[in-house]
């Protein structure tokens, strides 16, 4: 997301969600990193506002049977929705990877591998095939950073330079 | 927020929580109505004293002994709850979200919030879900029980969740 979109993303996020963070102007280079900070607090708050744990016994005609469960319960319709966000964004930290250089956090989209045919660039336009046509290669599944950035030059630089938090 | 669909909510529902722990359920009344109180608009499911008694007295058989019997008549009080025409599990409708985002990308009058609630009840903000009746002789009061949303305040809210939803793995 460009800088300008974040900017207007953050203008409507309330003002208590930033309050420990400080404004995101404070943050320059780190915006992203900003914005996650506040978008974890703000769904903390919703979720102290809107829901609660409970804790239940199972019974089998009023005996308890030793099981216990944890569930999440909500206050209003409104908790139910924050806590479907909630869920949402702890599955999709397990399955989103975001570039490895500290600060960028940008998603590394991770795209299939399309054939020259799917491309279309398999024929000329007279229809004759083409000599040595080529597709894309999917993108690796060990890919670290973000592509069309300077991210991996930077990591390696910053990390020979000993920068902090680079290892 | 194109990237967002329903099956996200319910991967990362059933992820997160066993189906079994995601059955509370909430209420979506018969009637709701736009009211205004002090210039601020709220769609509310009313409670009146004909909600709170049946209509008809019940008949109790009271019997002690094989003799002695009588037929006594009494007001039942009756669960405001009975009102709902349907409770659903709003954990396991992973639609919710979407549906309220995309809402937010439209104005939000009394009658959009009218309609959002006849489907999957009112958003109910525990500091405000509380409606009342002062007819008669005695007054009733119901809390928490999804009745009363201020049109603003679901705005508000709405607008958080599509932002929210449209910032979406985005940053």
């Amino acid at each position: 997301m460009p800088l300008d979109e974040l900017l207007s993303f953050a203008m409507f996020l309330p003002r208590k969600a930033f309050v420990p963070f400080g404004p995101m102007e404070r943050h320059a280079g780190k915006e992203r990193s900003w914005l996650l900070h506040v978008i974890g607090r703000l769904i903390q708050m919703r979720l102290d506002e809107y829901c609660f744990p409970q804790f239940a016994v199972h019974t089998n005609g009023g005996i308890a049977t030793g099981k216990f469960s944890l569930a999440w319960l909500f206050k209003g319709l409104i908790g139910a929705i924050w806590l479907h966000m909630a869920w949402l964004l702890d599955a999709e930290g397990q399955r989103v990877k975001r570039c490895k250089l500290p600060g960028c956090l940008r998603v590394i989209h991770f795209e299939p591998g399309r054939s020259a045919d799917d491309l279309g660039s398999i024929k000329d336009a007279d229809g004759t095939f083409r000599k040595n046509a080529r597709g894309t290669y999917k993108t690796r599944s060990d890919r670290e950073f973000c592509k069309g950035r300077p991210c991996t030059q930077n990591y390696h630089y910053r990390k020979k330079a000993g920068w902090k938090g680079y290892f | 927020m194109s990237d967002l669909n329903p099956s996200h909510f319910e991967h990362a529902a059933k992820k997160s929580v066993k189906e079994e722990l995601r059955g509370a359920g909430w209420p979506v009344y018969k009637d709701y109505e736009v009211v205004t109180e002090d210039g601020d608009a709220f769609v509310v499911a009313p409670v009146s004293h004909a909600s709170f008694f049946e209509a008809e007295p019940r008949e109790v058989v009271v019997q002690e002994g094989v003799m002695k019997g009588s037929r006594q008549q009494r007001f039942a009080g009756r669960d405001p709850a009975k009102d709902a025409i349907t409770f659903y599990a709003p954990l396991r409708t992973p639609e919710l979200v979407l549906d309220l985002a995309e809402l937010a990308e439209r104005e939000t009058t009394p009658q959009v919030v009218l309609e959002w609630a006849q489907v999957y009840g009112l958003l109910g903000f525990p500091d405000e879900d509380s409606v009342g009746s002062d007819e008669g002789f005695m007054k009733l009061k119901v809390n928490g029980m999804g009745r009363r949303d201020r049109v603003q305040r679901f705005t508000e809210a709405a607008g958080e969740i599509r932002e929210r939803a449209s910032g979406y793995s985005k940053p």
